[in-house]
């Protein structure tokens, strides 16, 4: 792929798998002639992508198609099986030691679940604080200030530093979640889900926070959703994801005015909107199938109304259709 | 997004084949527009609003429902701030006098400390409120 001159983040064919590994029993098992074995998820299969700086790019796709498996090997939690990533040029696997820790900083996760990504025996201070001290961006005399600070950024009163997680609210500890990323002074955020446990009303502030950041603070977001209406309304470009590949990428507004894969069409019609009433719902063809025993060719063709035979044998690769749109479906080639 | 769309099939089947009643209680106003034909909208433990859906959310007429129908992000506010409204849910132990939504109301006045009864602006409309967004939703 070829890397644009401001890429932030670059990912290259990018994998991981999953072994579940046979236990005792199950190694005995197959000495004596069972067909146990091994089982691997493939639960993000070569997948590239880059990221500019300064863009927000929504990453959609079903439950377990890798995406928050994706965001996790960005964020340095999860160690890819294969392939690589790049932070300002440099691969992961290639920067000195001190690379690697400027590089983990900058790239920070914001979780789905603001109930459990808070160590509740913490209290906000710490959970804020603790990074930022030890990385000397501030030291223990100025915690206090500095949480403080790092908290009315995000829109909390700095008189709640000595309080622990529990005593706020869903919104304030997603809000408490965001205040300790931003702590360490990130350019890029990946956010998992990080509004879809939230309030509609709170919803809103939080989205509006993320917009808010991203001018003042110059930053880049990975914005991981399975909800379309909020990843049309943030995004720049969006990446739908299946079972683990890429299946179209494509600036927001040509994605939701033109999709051109047919899951990608699929996904769209299914958004409930306001302007909705009175909608049969219709019984939707397979759900996704498992990342054990994926279909062979094009992931997507046991539930696509356009199959054809090419798409049971052969992976439709992901190539360019339009400037700066990709899709990966053999129907193009017609 | 597929999966919720095979649950709303289910219920929706379940209703029609047996003739059973439904509540289905979300914060998802988008889902509900398709699915329900009343609804409901709850503030601080009391319903504020109540009528059929397409009326109520075409034309709201309680400040928390027109709030909350503002800060759904859609096709037409792509880019743009979503509108908040402002401040926290109160807490329950400690609600004010009156409208419980005052706080947070652009039309709030020295009316609201008093209960505000359950009145019908409109046709098969409740609603909890001294001043509703009458003139905007009959325009």
């Amino acid at each position: 792929m070829m890397t644009p001159q401001n890429a932030m983040l670059e990912v290259n064919d990018l994998t991981k798998n999953f072994v579940k590994r046979l236990d005792m029993a199950g190694k005995i098992a197959q000495r004596l002639g069972s067909n146990i074995r091994e089982e691997t998820v493939h639960a993000v299969d070569g997948v590239s992508f880059t990221i500019e700086k300064g863009q927000v790019v929504g990453l959609v796709g079903e439950s377990g198609c890798g995406k928050s498996t994706l965001g996790r090997m960005i964020a340095g939690i999860l160690p890819p099986t294969a392939g690589g990533i790049s932070f300002k040029g440099v691969e992961f696997t290639a920067m000195t030691q001190e690379e690697g820790e400027a590089a983990a900083l900058a790239i920070q996760m914001i979780f789905q679940d603001p109930f459990a990504s808070l160590n509740p025996r913490m209290r906000v201070e710490d959970i804020i604080g603790e990074a930022p001290v030890i990385h000397g961006m501030t030291d223990l005399k100025e915690r206090s200030d500095y949480v403080g600070d790092m908290m009315e950024r995000v829109g909390l009163g700095r008189e709640y530093v000595r309080r622990y997680p529990h005593q706020f609210s869903g919104g304030q500890r997603q809000r408490i979640g965001i205040a300790r990323a931003l702590a360490v002074q990130p350019e890029f955020l990946v956010c998992d889900e990080a509004i879809a446990a939230l309030d509609v009303s709170i919803q809103a502030q939080v989205i509006n926070l993320f917009m808010d950041l991203r001018e003042d603070l110059d930053l880049t977001y990975l914005f991981i959703s399975h909800d379309l209406s909020v990843v049309e309304h943030i995004s720049d470009r969006v990446v739908i994801m299946y079972l683990g590949r890429i299946v179209e990428t494509a600036p927001t507004d040509e994605l939701f005015d033109k999709p051109n894969h047919p899951y990608t069409t699929a996904l769209l019609n299914e958004v409930p909107r306001l302007d909705q009433r009175g909608i049969e719902y219709e019984p939707v063809s397979g759900e996704i199938p498992s990342p054990l025993d994926p279909p062979s060719g094009c992931h997507f063709h046991p539930r696509c109304p356009h199959v054809t035979d090419r798409c049971t044998i052969e992976v439709p690769v992901l190539r360019e259709i339009a400037p700066g749109r990709l899709s990966a479906c053999h129907l193009n080639d017609q | 997004m597929t999966i919720q769309g095979q649950i709303l099939y289910e219920a929706q089947k379940l209703c029609r084949e047996t003739g059973t009643a439904m509540i289905w209680i979300t914060h998802d106003l988008a889902v509900v527009a398709g699915l329900v034909d009343k609804i409901c909208v709850m503030y601080a433990g009391r319903i504020v609003e109540q009528g059929a859906i397409s009326d109520v959310l075409d034309n709201p007429v309680h400040p928390y429902t027109v709030g909350l129908l503002g800060s759904v992000p859609g096709h037409n506010t792509r880019g743009e701030r979503l509108y908040q409204i402002p401040g926290m849910t109160p807490s329950l132990l400690n609600l004010p006098t009156g409208c419980a939504f005052q706080a947070r109301c652009p039309r709030a006045d020295e009316a609201c400390t008093a209960e505000p009864n359950i009145t019908q602006p409109l046709a098969n409309r409740n609603v909890r409120c001294f001043h509703p967004y009458l003139q905007e939703a009959a325009e």
